[in-house]
């Protein structure tokens, strides 16, 4: 090997970010920064800056000025907290939004994004009711837009990349939908039935999604070599659904972690409760998968999955909107079909249900295929 | 509300995530560990913002606090040392025991060297580890990592000198080059 070192090392592999990776840690990161702000520097002292020689009114006029010179960009970042009805909301939702829309690549980055804005609309009409802002027509233009959001996201997972993690997205999507519907509820709020209602709708729509998917991969396995390739892909879903669990219960802990002193006591031994509950899921899913039993496995990373779900968005709610939606049900173990969804508004686990019900399929029809064998 | 602080942290993140994680994963042998690593570096970055100070030069900041973590990582794990990394690694064994010439002549052995070379960098010293790193995998300038490491331009060179002819020595003594 002739190549000089410095040749070599340049060709070292490098390894990179998935767009799935890179998108997850930026919205921890952003979620971390959310959680923790920056505080403003006092401004005692700061009466004498360079412009202190400048009149009242002529500093008012500067300010003004400069804040028009800043630009969209200036506007776009001031936007980014506003609610409907606030002056800069046009700029989010017209100019800021779609320009990373335009920017994010199709896909599950896109998939991933249009979800982050579905919920956007849900958290923006739980904070104008909880301020009891939330007009007829703000919730109208809030619902069209979440279901619009919720489509484009509908269309973007089915991407025709891995079917398997395609269907965990969307059904943590289902999941969270359902803890928002479930927020919603909590607020007490008597003018969240439009956004409701799109929800309920949207979810439904997934849960179709997944139950034809499910009935696609079933339809897949019926010849016998198809069904023997199946069992070797079920076990390999099974471990990416593990994976898949392990990842959702570490995001709960970060999010239950930086919520930390926003919460109020009972609402921090809720999450810390669910928190412990989805563990013990965890491990007991790896447990069952040890021992092959691969339908228990299922059933437990799938409840773990929804449980740190919900534990995520209820921690937010908890931190961000000040509303509880802790309950009872809320760190309940899960029930014996593996959705852990207990409340009465909708229906959490049916898309989670549906991936559940296709393993548990696939695995009747090998055990059928052994039984004439 | 204006956040002025938010979105440099995140116009950070969007430049400068590639460039730490490919950094971490050179010198880190497990990919998950280099994207915590990549992860706590931001956050460590933000906590220094929470705390009243000021990041002027981000990609400077970035790897310092990165190369932090990573030296913390290696006191907390203990890298194996280089003879334990050789007798672990199954595909050392026929390196070592064939040194064969005719690795030296086939294309797929530099596929091979190269995965041999990037283990027997870390098993370099931090410094001179860090070094090579951000000069032949990381692209930056002398200028550069001198800005990075704080230590002066003539430092690096002399460093990255020291660097490669200790690699290089090490790579003679298993026929890699």
């Amino acid at each position: 090997m002739n190549a000089p070192l410095e040749t070599l090392l340049q060709k070292t592999p490098r390894e990179t970010l998935t767009e799935a990776e890179r998108g997850r840690m930026r919205t921890r990161l952003a979620d971390y920064a959310a959680f923790r702000p920056v505080r403003a520097p006092s401004r005692a002292g700061a009466t004498r800056g360079t412009a202190w020689w400048l009149p009242q009114r002529a500093m008012a006029f500067a300010t003004a000025f400069l804040v028009l010179l800043v630009g969209a960009g200036g506007s776009a970042y001031a936007a980014e907290g506003s609610l409907p009805g606030d002056l800069l909301y046009p700029i989010k939702v017209g100019v800021t939004e779609p320009a990373v829309s335009a920017l994010t690549p199709r896909g599950a980055a896109q998939a991933s994004w249009q979800m982050q804005l579905a919920e956007r609309r849900i958290t923006e009409a739980a904070a104008l009711a909880k301020e009891g802002r939330l007009s007829s027509n703000a919730e109208t233009a809030l619902a069209t837009r979440f279901t619009r959001a919720a489509q484009a996201a509908a269309a973007d997972t089915e991407s025709g990349g891995d079917p398997v993690t395609e269907s965990l997205a969307s059904a943590e999507f289902t999941t969270r939908l359902a803890a928002y519907d479930h927020v919603l509820a909590q607020s007490r709020a008597e003018t969240t039935g439009g956004i409701r209602t799109a929800i309920r709708v949207a979810i439904a729509s997934r849960n179709k999604q997944a139950e034809d998917h499910i009935v696609a991969v079933v339809a897949a396995t019926s010849t016998p070599e198809e069904n023997m390739a199946s069992k070797s892909r079920a076990r390999a879903d099974l471990r990416t659904l593990g994976q898949a669990a392990r990842a959702a219960v570490r995001h709960a802990t970060d999010t239950v972690e930086l919520a930390g002193s926003q919460l109020d006591a009972t609402t921090s031994v809720s999450a810390h409760d669910a928190l412990s509950a989805a563990s013990t899921l965890v491990r007991q899913g790896e447990a069952q998968l040890e021992a092959h039993d691969d339908e228990g496995a299922t059933k437990s990373f799938r409840a773990s999955m929804d449980a740190a779900t919900r534990l995520d968005v209820f921690t937010r709610a908890a931190a961000t909107l000040q509303i509880n939606a802790f309950d009872d049900n809320a760190s309940s173990s899960p029930s014996d079909d593996g959705s852990s969804t207990t409340t009465d508004e909708v229906s959490a686990g049916d898309a989670g249900a549906a991936v559940i019900q296709g393993v548990i399929r696939i695995k009747q029809r090998e055990k059928n295929s052994d039984t004439r064998e | 509300m204006a956040r002025p602080h938010e979105d440099a942290y995140l116009e950070a993140f969007d430049t400068y995530a590639d460039a730490l994680f490919r950094h971490a994963s050179s010198r880190l042998s497990d990919r998950e560990r280099a994207r915590d690593v990549t992860q706590d570096t931001f956050t460590r970055a933000w906590d220094y913002l929470v705390a009243g100070n000021e990041i002027r030069q981000w990609r400077s900041f970035l790897y310092r606090v990165l190369n932090n973590l990573i030296i913390d990582e290696y006191r907390r794990k203990k890298e194996v040392s280089l003879d334990a990394l050789l007798e672990n690694e199954g595909a050392s064994e026929a390196l070592t025991a064939s040194g064969s010439r005719r690795e030296s002549e086939e294309a797929l052995d530099k596929t091979f060297a190269i995965e041999q070379l990037r283990m027997l960098l870390r098993t370099l010293p931090e410094p001179h580890q860090s070094v090579l790193v951000l000069r032949y995998i990381d692209g930056l300038t002398p200028g550069e990592i001198a800005g990075t490491l704080e230590i002066s331009e003539n430092a690096v060179a002399v460093r990255i000198h020291r660097a490669t002819e200790r690699l290089r020595t090490l790579c003679k003594n298993r026929h890699i080059i």
